[in-house]
C-alpha cells in the first residue's frame, strides 16, 4: 500500500543531502509539493500517482540544487563548485599516467590480461577476415542480384534428390518462352583432358564450357578481347592469364590455337585470373555446343542434366512464379518427372548450397560453419574479457585506496567509472596492437589451412576498420564495465580507514564467471573430441574393400589388354583392373527393370562398370553366387552382379538367375557381393548394379607394399611405352578417399587450434586468479601450518573449491555440447555413437587442467614458511 | 510557447504585477499565471523559488510564514514599496516596447 507521508518523508530526506537548500527552503518546497498533491487528488488522482506527478514537476534534487545555487551567485554556467565539470583535461593526463604506471607495476597481471585479450582479439580478427571473405563470394559480378541458378528436386521412392544441374534444353526454352528471362548460360567444368598448345602438353587444366552469353552475364574482366562475342564462334576459346602464361610465356596468345582432344580452338580473349572468391573456377572457357559431340549426346534430350543452368532475369520478377513456370515447361517435355524446380540466387550459391550434385572443383562453404566459427571466436574473446573482469575485481583491494583518494578529492562515481573504463579501453587498444602483430604472423598458416587468400589490409578494407573499432569498444566496455561499477561503489571513509575493514563482496560473481568460462572451454573440448573421434572412425572404418596400396592411373582409350599384360609383368604389381574405383558416387537411375519388379517400385539403382579383376584388386568379398570371369564368354555381355543392399531393395527372394534390364543392356544376375562403401561415409550404401566393362577412365593397380617407388617407376615406363599421347598420371586410392573429407579435416584442424587457444586463455585467467587467492590467503595458510596442517591438507583445501567449479561447469557444458555434436555428426550416414566416454574424458581433462593450474599455486603457497608470512602479525 | 529568453525577462514584472493584487504563495503564483496566460506560460517549479528568493534579497518583495487552512506552514510573499517603483519602471519600458511593436506590425500589415 502506498503511504503518502512516508513517500514525502523520503523525498525530504533526499533534499537534506543538498548542500545549498536551507531548512526554510525545504519547508517551502514541501508545502509546494503538498499543494500540488492535494490539487491533483481533488481532480481525482490516486495518491501515489499524484505524488509521482507533483514531485516530478518539482524536479530532482540535483536540478533544485543548481537552480537555487544560481539565485545566490551570478554564475553564467550555473555549475556549483562541488559539482565536477564534464571534462577536465588535466585529469586525462593523470589517468593515462596512472594507467601506464599500473601496467608497469603489476607486470604479471598486465601480461595475463593483455596476452589473453590479444589472443582473443587475434582469433576474432582472423574469423572476421574469413567470414568477410565467405560472405563476399561472387560479390564482384555486376548482375549479382539478377542471376539465378536452376535447382531441381526429384522425388524418388525413398528420398529427395537435389541437383544443381537441370535439363540441357531448359535454358534456351526459357529464354524463348518467358520475357522475364533476359539471358541464360549453361556451364559445366571438368578436368583431366589433354590440352596441347605451343608444343606444350598438360592435362591438369580446369576446362569450362559455357553458352556465348556467359561473359555478358558474369563479370570476369577481360585483359584482351571482347566479352560481347568472345564465344560466338564454335571453335573459340577464352583463357585466363595464368593459362596463357603457362603455354605461351610472355608471348601474345591472342589468335593462337589450343588443341583440346581432337579439336583446335582459337584464343579470342584473355581473362584476369579468376578470383579465389568465385564459385566458378576455370582456366579456360569454350562454347558449350562442342559438348554435343564430346559427350555423344543430343542437346534436345530433356532427360540429360549435364549443365548448370544460370538465368539472368528482369529485376522485380517473382522468382517463385518463374520457378513454377519452369516446372510446367519441364513437365510438358518430360512427363511424370516428379521434379520440382527452384531458383537459387547467385549470392547464395557459395554458402547455401546443400545439394547432392554440385560443382566439385571449388570448396563449397556452409552457413553453419560460419555460425560455428563466429561463436568460437566470440567465445574465446569472452573468456579473455572474463579474465580481465575477474582479475580486476579480485585485485580491487589494491585499487581501493586510489578510489578513496579520488573520491575525497572530489571525484564522483561517474568520474571513477569513466576512469576505469578509460583504463580498460587503453588495455584493449594495447591488446589490439599485439593482436594485429599476431594476426600478421599467423595469416600465412591460416591461409594454408583454410585454403584462402586472406590478408590484413587495414587501409583498403573499410569493413575491417569498423570491425576493429567494434572489437576495441566491445572488449574495453565488456571487460571494464563490471570492475568500473564495482570499484566506483567504494565508500571513501570505509576504504581509507583500513584495509581490513573492507568487504570485498565480488566473490560470487567471480565464481559465476569462472564457471561460465569453463563451460565454454569444456564445450569446445567435447566438440573437438567428437570431431577427432569421427575422423579417426572414418580413417579406420572397414569400407568393405582394401584401400591401401592401390594406384589409380588415368587412362584414355589405350589398348587396355596390351597395357594390362605389360603391367602384370612388373614384379611389384599384384593385380590390375579397369574399373570405376570406389572413391566416387555413381549415378542413380530409376530406369532399371527386373523379373518380378513390382510396378510401384521406383528405387534408384546405381550402375558401375567393372571388369573381372575388380574383386581381387579391391579385396571385395562375394556374399552369394560368383563374380565375372574371363572364362565364361557370356559374362562380358550378359551378366550382372549386385550388392546386398540392391538385393534387399529390389525385393527379390532369390535374385540369382533373375534377369535385369537397364536401357539397352541386360543380363542375368550371377552373384551378390558384400556391401562396400562406393562413396564417402556421408552417404549410405546405395543399391548397386555391377556391369562388366573393360574400359574405364582409371586403371586400378594393386601393388605390393614392398619397394613402392620402384613399382611406380616401372608402371610409368610400361605406360609410356604403350600410351604416347597422354602423360602418366596417377594417385593413390587412400589419398583420393581422404579428399572426400577435406572440409571436415579443415574443421578438425581449426577446432584443434581453437581448443588449444581457449584452454590457453582460460588457464591464463585461472592462473591469475589462483595466484591472487594464494597471495590473499598467505596468512591463513601460515596460521593453519602453525596449528599443524600438512602441505597436502592445505593443497586439497585450497583446490577443492576450484575443482567444484570445474565439475559444475562440466555439467552445464554437456547439453550444449551434445546438441552441437549431434548437429555436426548428422552430416555423416556412418558415424560414432555419442557415448558418455567423451563427456567423461573431457571432464577429466578439464579437472586435470584446472587443478594443475591451481595446484601449482597451492603447493607454492602451502610450502611457504609460516615464519615469513606471519612475521608482521 | 514562449521562448526561454522572453520568459526569463518577463518573470520579474509578472510576479510583481501578480503580487500587486495581494499577497500570495509559490504554488498559487504558478497556477494563476498558467491560468491567466491560457497555459502558454509554464514556469518550472524548481525555477520559481530561487527567483522569489532572489527578489526578496533585492528588496522587491517581502515574505512571511503563515499557517494555511490545512494547518501547514506556508510562506506568503507580498510586494514592497521598492517593488512597486520597480514595477512602475518596468511597466513603462514594457509598454514602450509593446507600442513600438504594435506600430511596426500595423505598417507591416498595410504594406502587405
Amino acid at each position: 500500500m502506498f503511504d503518502l507521508e512516508k513517500a514525502i518523508k523520503k523525498w525530504k530526506k533526499d533534499l537534506d543531502k543538498s548542500r545549498i537548500l536551507e531548512d526554510g527552503d525545504i519547508v517551502e518546497l514541501e508545502s509546494h509539493l503538498r499543494d500540488g498533491i492535494s490539487h491533483r487528488m481533488e481532480r481525482g488522482l490516486e495518491a501515489e500517482r499524484a505524488f509521482m506527478e507533483a514531485s516530478k514537476e518539482l524536479g530532482w534534487e540535483r536540478d533544485l540544487d543548481d537552480e537555487f545555487f544560481k539565485s545566490h551567485f551570478d554564475r553564467p554556467k550555473g555549475r556549483p563548485p562541488w559539482r565536477s565539470p564534464r571534462f577536465m583535461p588535466a585529469l586525462l593526463w593523470n589517468y593515462s599516467k596512472v594507467t601506464l604506471r599500473k601496467i608497469k607495476r603489476q607486470k604479471g597481471y598486465s601480461l595475463i590480461n593483455i596476452a589473453g585479450l590479444a589472443v582473443g582479439m587475434a582469433c576474432y580478427i582472423l574469423m572476421f577476415l574469413w567470414v568477410q571473405d565467405e560472405l563476399g563470394f561472387d560479390g564482384f559480378h555486376k548482375n549479382k542480384n539478377t542471376i539465378f541458378r536452376v535447382i531441381s528436386e526429384t522425388q524418388t521412392a525413398e528420398r529427395t534428390i537435389t541437383n544443381a544441374r537441370s535439363p540441357v534444353p531448359l535454358g534456351p526454352a526459357l529464354k524463348d518462352n518467358f520475357p522475364e528471362v533476359v539471358k541464360f548460360a549453361r556451364y559445366q567444368g571438368f578436368d583431366g583432358w589433354p590440352v596441347r598448345a605451343n608444343d606444350k602438353f598438360f592435362i591438369n587444366d580446369n576446362l569450362g564450357t559455357a553458352d556465348p552469353e556467359f561473359f555478358n552475364m558474369f563479370t570476369f574482366p577481360f585483359l584482351r578481347g571482347d566479352p560481347e562475342n568472345a564465344l560466338s564462334e564454335r571453335y573459340s576459346i577464352v583463357v585466363t592469364e595464368r593459362m596463357a602464361r603457362k603455354y605461351y610465356g610472355e608471348n601474345d596468345p591472342m589468335g593462337k590455337v589450343i588443341s583440346i582432344g581432337q579439336d583446335d580452338f582459337t584464343i579470342t580473349g584473355v581473362l584476369q585470373d579468376i578470383p579465389e572468391n568465385s564459385h566458378l573456377q576455370f582456366d579456360c572457357i569454350f562454347p558449350v555446343e562442342n559438348m554435343e559431340t564430346y559427350w555423344e549426346m543430343s542437346f534436345k534430350d530433356w532427360r540429360r542434366n549435364n549443365f548448370y543452368n544460370y538465368l539472368q532475369i528482369q529485376p522485380g520478377t517473382d522468382v517463385k512464379e518463374l520457378a513454377k513456370k519452369i516446372g510446367a515447361v519441364v513437365e510438358e517435355n518430360l512427363p511424370r518427372s516428379q521434379t520440382e524446380f527452384f531458383l537459387q540466387p547467385l549470392k547464395d550459391i557459395h554458402l547455401r548450397s546443400d545439394f547432392e550434385w554440385d560443382l566439385d572443383n571449388y570448396k563449397q562453404g556452409h552457413m553453419s560453419y560460419i555460425y560455428i566459427f563466429l561463436l568460437t571466436a566470440l567465445g574465446i574473446l569472452i573468456i579473455a574479457c572474463i579474465n580481465f573482469m575477474n582479475l580486476a575485481t579480485a585485485r580491487s583491494a589494491t585499487w581501493a585506496k586510489e578510489v578513496g583518494m579520488r573520491k575525497v578529492s572530489g571525484a564522483r562515481r561517474p568520474d571513477i567509472i569513466k576512469q576505469f573504463l578509460g583504463e580498460s579501453l587503453t588495455m584493449s587498444v594495447v591488446a589490439l596492437a599485439f593482436a594485429l602483430v599476431l594476426v600478421q604472423v599467423l595469416i600465412p598458416s591460416v591461409n594454408r589451412i583454410a585454403e584462402k587468400e586472406l590478408s590484413l589490409n587495414i587501409f583498403s578494407n573499410g569493413g575491417l576498420v569498423l570491425g576493429l573499432l567494434g572489437i576495441v569498444l566491445f572488449t574495453g566496455l565488456a571487460a571494464g564495465s563490471y570492475p568500473a561499477l564495482f570499484l566506483s561503489s567504494f565508500r571513501p571513509a570505509a576504504v581509507l580507514r583500513s584495509v581490513f575493514g573492507l568487504r570485498m563482496d565480488s566473490g560470487r560473481l567471480r565464481r559465476v564467471l569462472v564457471v561460465f568460462q569453463f563451460t565454454l572451454t569444456i564445450t569446445t573440448i567435447i566438440c573437438t573430441l567428437f570431431i577427432y573421434r569421427q575422423m579417426r572412425y572414418i580413417k579406420n572404418k572397414d569400407l568393405g574393400f582394401n584401400k591401401d596400396f592401390i594406384v589409380l592411373v588415368d587412362d584414355f582409350h589405350s589398348d587396355y589388354d596390351v597395357l594390362r599384360t605389360g603391367m602384370m609383368q612388373i614384379p611389384g604389381v599384384v593385380s590390375v583392373s579397369a574399373s570405376i574405383p570406389p572413391d566416387r558416387r555413381p549415378w542413380g537411375d530409376p530406369g532399371f527393370s527386373w523379373e518380378g519388379k513390382s510396378p510401384d517400385n521406383r528405387v534408384l539403382l546405381y550402375a558401375l562398370g567393372v571388369d573381372p579383376d575388380y574383386l581381387k584388386t579391391f579385396g571385395i568379398k562375394m556374399a552369394q553366387g560368383r563374380f565375372f570371369s574371363r572364362e565364361v564368354a557370356s559374362d562380358a555381355t550378359d551378366a550382372v552382379v549386385i550388392n546386398q543392399t540392391a538385393a534387399r531393395t529390389m525385393g527379390l527372394e532369390n535374385p540369382i538367375g533373375k534377369r535385369l534390364k537397364h536401357r539397352q543392356r541386360e543380363g542375368t544376375i550371377i552373384g551378390i557381393v558384400e556391401d562396400f562403401h562406393q562413396s564417402s561415409l556421408h552417404n549410405t550404401i546405395e543399391p548397386m548394379v555391377l556391369f562388366s566393362r573393360s574400359e574405364s577412365p582409371n586403371i586400378c593397380v594393386r601393388i605390393s607394399p614392398k619397394d613402392v617407388p620402384a613399382t611406380l617407376a616401372a608402371l610409368k615406363e610400361t605406360y609410356e611405352k604403350h600410351v604416347t599421347w597422354y602423360p602418366f598420371k596417377y594417385r593413390f586410392l587412400d589419398e583420393s578417399l581422404d579428399a572426400n573429407y577435406k572440409a571436415e579435416q579443415r574443421i578438425e584442424t581449426i577446432f584443434k587450434f581453437a581448443t588449444l587457444t581457449i584452454i590457453f586463455v582460460a588457464v591464463l585467467g585461472l592462473f591469475g586468479l589462483a595466484s591472487f587467492t594464494a597471495e590473499q590467503r598467505t596468512k591463513e595458510i601460515g596460521i593453519r601450518k602453525v596449528l599443524g596442517a600438512s602441505v597436502t591438507g592445505i593443497v586439497v583445501r585450497f583446490s577443492k573449491q576450484f575443482a567444484g567449479w570445474v565439475l559444475l561447469a562440466n555439467v552445464l557444458a554437456w547439453p550444449g555440447a551434445y546438441i552441437a555434436a549431434r548437429f555436426w555428426l548428422r552430416h555423416f550416414a556412418y558415424r560414432i555413437d555419442i557415448g558418455p566416454a567423451v563427456f567423461l574424458l573431457s571432464a577429466l581433462l578439464a579437472v586435470v587442467i584446472a587443478l594443475g593450474t591451481v595446484g601449482f599455486q597451492a603447493v607454492r603457497a602451502a610450502k611457504a614458511d609460516p615464519v615469513e608470512s606471519l612475521r608482521y602479525e | 510557447m514562449i521562448s526561454k529568453a522572453l520568459l526569463a525577462a518577463s518573470t520579474k514584472p509578472m510576479i510583481l504585477s501578480f503580487l500587486r493584487e495581494g499577497e500570495s504563495y509559490g504554488y498559487e503564483i504558478i497556477q494563476s499565471i498558467r491560468k491567466i496566460s491560457g497555459g502558454s506560460i509554464e514556469w518550472s517549479d524548481a525555477m520559481l523559488y530561487p527567483v522569489l528568493h532572489r527578489m526578496e534579497r533585492d528588496g522587491l518583495i517581502a515574505s512571511e510564514w503563515k499557517m494555511s487552512r490545512e494547518g501547514r506552514p506556508r510562506k506568503y510573499y507580498s510586494i514592497t514599496a521598492k517593488g512597486r517603483t520597480d514595477l512602475e519602471a518596468d511597466m513603462k519600458q514594457w509598454m514602450k516596447v509593446h507600442s513600438a511593436l504594435v506600430q511596426l506590425w500595423k505598417t507591416a500589415k498595410a504594406s502587405d
